[in-house]
């Protein structure tokens, strides 16, 4: 964006800058919209919903001190299904995470300047999500005060970790990933605190936020090499959240068991994230953009583009499935295609099902432009491919197993109450992080937004 | 300024973008060098403006990057291949493959911590205050307004031409900015705070450490104590867990240790094969050709090992452990031997039941039954033997020689003896070395001893081995090697006249 060899036409072409900001749209309207949902109460739905979230984070806390104080037989998990619930969550909420890395980063390469209205707001979500997902490996691995053996430090027993188990791959590739999201998403909130710590009339916003501001002036030494950076960061997290959904994918690809052995995986689980992901971008900004007065700055453009990035992952996702039976019949080889027709037609075809007409078909409204810009529609449409991930998850994860190559061990995975408990408590978990962000937080990127309007770019200078 | 306080230098005020554009060419063209202009969002084109030249940051990414990569695979080959090396799948110990993610992710790792941590240092941040934030217009720098300032730090500053030259770039306000040396610190209750939390966090650091390199004579403080100091029996101690200490517990009275034993008491002769302490001398059942034929199948699987399929005592087992020269096997006994076959059948029934020397109980392992029906098997198969085991069971496995027949009884019997009491087990009969010398062609030889005296072996020399072993010591043994079986004088008599036999 500091390339001063683009010229004002070209940029003025990339940008599109009267539908991404509506309004009056000046620099101060944008500070004040933005400033003013951290600095005033919130409405009444924020309160409501933040007690609801805490009530429910509460639950996960007795669900976890229950599971670590009597073990992990609390769950349902049990041979043949040994990787049950935990799984499918951690899955689920790492994909979510990706959606917000995909705006922040790759978008940021792509030169779109849409991402703006979004991308703080995703970021956010990004964080919380891995925060979510981190979760469930961690209260899994049964002993949790030993869970630092995952990681290469010296221990009494002398022993250091397995690096080619994909399992530690994972541990690398999640906690780099968080790290990467956190570093580029309080990077990008450092202008904007400072915005916040001056127009604070308290002391004690105007010390909180400026220790995080690090006094931040907007000297333009300082936006060089803070935009050279974020440059930087963009493009270091671009690779990264594509190879951590692939770490994700190999935990199941790199076994040798019909369902999950095959190389389809890492694109799939990929275009899968970003699915998911963006769904989950616009069940939250749907209620926040009404709930804190943010229509002009997170408009219907911004929604209608993410409904198409969501029906063409979701249809990416769609031929992934097909061209998982495809393979199963291709291969010739009997354990994979009884698998596939068991996932189909077998004791969870229900799950299947559900999976596909959640991601497969719902999705498919969007080819119609009233329906992308329907917010009722989009609503409920993201919904429903929330749920459908979930059950992608499920489906690859319990269908591959129930049915393993011993008939005689054959079984019905069925959750437990407290397998219920966390997957609910984790939505508490998230949704308490996610509205004290939006309380306490820019929920717009002040200044990237700025960026994109025509008050931002010189015409006589050129 | 001639002010008693310090000047940090002046300030500028813009409203639009095209304004600071132009304003901060104007300020570059002067040769102002420490000054900068300040802005709410990054403004392109400014840089060019000012002349800023491009930042050195993503070489610092590049060599973190580099860092990354490199430290990332040095790990995982010293921890997994050097440390620690793991064997799974008898997969190599090595395959760069593996270890690609692992590297990728330290990569990137790297890169962005420095990326990160570089630039606030290269920008001089965090910083606790700025001379500007006095300024109360400047607070709209992260809002609405453009801002220009020039410092006096700059060689070629002039308070009176800086400000006419920000005039002249069309500033809407123009003034000039203290420097209040004494807030650019922060605070001491700020910094006293940051030095209790920071000396906090190395307390827990510093006491691991110090329990990771020094020694105490009191156990080690386990927070979770996991299965370390459960409540159980452990070696040499008496069990917590009983009042009497005893971990194997005694059997209850009244009480039977396996399922069928409470039988023993309503026919003790068919389940232990004795009645009031007397061996029976027939079999407690009819013997048929289905339990003759069962007998064999029982004795060809659980016994044949070693007993050898025509129960010589010439099993694969051992004529393994005689190729392995294992030191102090016993040999199974030849079930030929007179002695056995005129055991009574309880007897038999007992040794196969409970074991004998060592050789292992089968009655966990064949049903009463079984056992009984092996006992009437081996009957038939003594008796078979001058027929020629070949037609009891048929071609399939080969017999084994039946040795030298001995015309003298006394060497027969000393033959023998020299299985049943297990001289065989380190003595050969063919010249070859086992545990100690092989017997073939003992007699008559001439023994160097330890004690640097010599003799012929004869038969005193032999006699008193046999009573004695560590009388003499022949050189390149150790006293004490040499077990003897309980053995009577007779025995002694036979063993000597057969080794006497083997003179050559």
């Amino acid at each position: 964006m500091a390339n001063a060899e683009i010229s004002s036409a070209e940029l003025d072409n990339i940008i599109d800058p009267p539908a991404l900001v509506q309004g009056k749209g000046d620099l101060a309207t944008i500070t004040e919209t933005v400033s003013r949902v951290a600095e005033h109460k919130p409405p009444k739905a924020w309160y409501i919903g933040f007690t609801l979230a805490l009530g429910i984070l509460g639950m996960l806390g007795l669900a976890i001190v229950y599971l670590i104080s009597t073990g992990v037989g609390v769950w349902g998990n049990n041979q043949p299904v040994a990787w049950g619930w935990p799984i499918v969550n951690f899955v689920f909420w790492v994909g979510i995470g990706h959606a917000g890395t995909l705006i922040s980063a790759v978008l940021y390469l792509f030169r779109q300047g849409w991402r703006t209205g979004i991308n703080r707001f995703s970021e956010a979500m990004t964080i919380f999500a891995v925060i979510c997902a981190g979760l469930f490996p961690a209260i899994h691995v049964g002993r949790i005060w030993v869970i630092y053996w995952v990681f290469p430090v010296p221990n009494q027993m002398a022993m250091w970790p397995q690096f080619r188990s994909p399992l530690l791959w994972d541990v690398f590739a999640v906690s780099t990933y968080f790290t990467v999201s956190l570093l580029f998403w309080y990077m990008g909130l450092v202008p904007d605190l400072a915005t916040l710590r001056d127009r604070s009339k308290t002391k004690i916003r105007r010390l909180m936020y400026g220790i995080f501001a690090l006094g931040w002036t907007g000297a333009n030494r300082q936006w060089h090499r803070y935009e050279r950076a974020y440059l930087l960061l963009a493009a270091l997290a671009t690779p990264l959240v594509l190879s951590v959904h692939s770490v994700v994918s190999f935990d199941f690809a790199t076994s040798q068991l019909p369902g999950w052995h095959t190389t389809i995986f890492p694109p799939y689980f990929v275009a899968g994230a970003i699915f998911s992901g963006f769904a989950m971008v616009v069940t939250l900004a749907v209620p926040a953009r009404a709930l804190f007065g943010l229509r002009d700055l997170i408009t219907l453009r911004h929604l209608e583009l993410m409904n198409k990035v969501i029906m063409a992952t979701g249809m990416l996702v769609g031929y992934a499935y097909a061209m998982e039976f495809f393979m199963a019949w291709y291969s010739g080889n009997k354990y994979e295609g009884f698998t596939f027709v068991n996932r189909a037609f077998g004791p969870y075809a229900w799950a299947y099902w559900i999976m596909v007409s959640c991601n497969v078909i719902s999705p498919q409204i969007f080819w119609f432009k009233k329906a992308r810009r329907s917010i009722p529609i989009m609503f409920v449409v993201s919904i429903f491919v929330n749920i459908g991930m979930w059950f992608e998850r499920f489906v690859i994860t319990v269908t591959s197993l129930n049915r393993d190559f011993l008939p005689s061990s054959w079984n019905y995975f069925s959750p437990t109450i407290i397998d219920w408990a966390t997957l609910i408590g984790s939505f508490g978990l998230f949704f308490t992080l996610f509205l004290l962000f939006c309380r306490y937080l820019p929920q717009v990127a002040i200044a990237e937004v700025k960026g994109q309007t025509p008050h931002a770019h010189g015409h006589s200078a050129h | 300024m001639s002010d008693s306080k310090k000047q940090f230098g002046v300030l500028a005020e813009y409203e639009t973008v095209d304004e600071i554009l132009s304003a901060a060419a104007k300020v570059r063209d002067a040769g102002y060098t420490k000054w900068d202009c300040y802005t709410p969002m990054p403004v392109h084109g400014l840089d060019d403006a000012m002349g800023v030249k491009q930042t050195r940051l993503p070489w610092f990414t590049l060599c973190a990057g580099l860092t990354g990569a490199s430290l990332g695979l040095l790990m995982q080959w010293w921890m997994n291949a050097v440390d620690y090396p793991f064997l799974t799948s008898g997969k190599p110990q090595w395959s760069l493959p593996a270890n690609i993610p692992v590297i990728f992710e330290l990569t990137i790792l790297f890169s962005a911590l420095t990326t990160f941590f570089t630039m606030w240092i290269m920008n001089n941040l965090p910083r606790w205050f700025s001379p500007l934030a006095r300024v109360e217009r400047f607070a709209r720098a992260t809002d609405d307004r453009f801002f220009i300032a020039i410092e006096t730090a700059d060689p070629i500053f002039n308070a009176a031409s800086a400000e006419s030259l920000l005039k002249e770039t069309g500033a809407h306000a123009i003034e000039a900015v203290e420097d209040p040396d004494e807030s650019a610190a922060p605070p001491t209750w700020f910094r006293h705070a940051l030095m209790i939390a920071g000396t906090g966090l190395i307390i827990p650091l510093m006491i691991i450490a110090y329990a990771r390199f020094s020694t105490q004579d009191q156990p080690r403080i386990h927070l979770v104590p996991d299965m370390d100091f459960q409540e159980k029996y452990k070696a040499q101690n008496p069990s917590p867990l009983f009042e009497d200490g005893r971990a194997a517990r005694p059997q209850l009275a009244g009480t039977f240790a396996m399922e069928d034993d409470h039988l023993v008491l309503e026919d003790p002769g068919y389940y232990t094969g004795k009645v009031d302490g007397e061996y029976l001398t027939e079999i407690p059942m009819p013997v048929t050709r289905e339990l003759l034929e069962r007998g064999r199948e029982r004795f060809m699987i659980n016994c044949a090992a070693c007993h050898g399929y025509d129960g010589s005592g010439n099993g694969t087992v051992h004529k393994r452990a005689l190729s392995l020269q294992t030191a102090g096997w016993i040999p199974p006994s030849n079930l030929h031997q007179a002695y056995i076959a005129a055991q009574p059948k309880g007897q038999q029934f007992e040794s196969i039941s409970d074991g004998i020397r060592n050789m292992p109980g089968y009655k966990a392992a064949i049903t009463t039954e079984d056992r009984w029906a092996i006992v009437a098997y081996l009957e038939a198969l003594q008796g078979i033997e001058e027929a020629g085991a070949q037609q009891l069971w048929g071609a399939a496995p080969a017999v084994e020689d039946a040795g030298p027949v001995d015309s003298d009884p006394l060497v027969a019997k000393g033959r023998e003896l020299y299985t049943s009491k297990t001289c065989i087990a380190c003595h050969s009969l063919d010249g070859t070395k086992l545990v100690s010398g092989s017997f073939l062609g003992l007699a008559g030889s001439e023994r160097k001893f330890t004690d640097g005296t010599t003799a012929i072996a004869d038969e005193a020399y032999l006699n008193e081995s046999i009573t004695n072993p560590n009388a003499k010591i022949v050189e390149g043994y150790t006293p004490g090697l040499m077990v003897i079986p309980p053995i009577t004088d007779e025995e002694r008599e036979a063993l000597v006249a057969f080794i006497m036999s083997l003179k050559q």
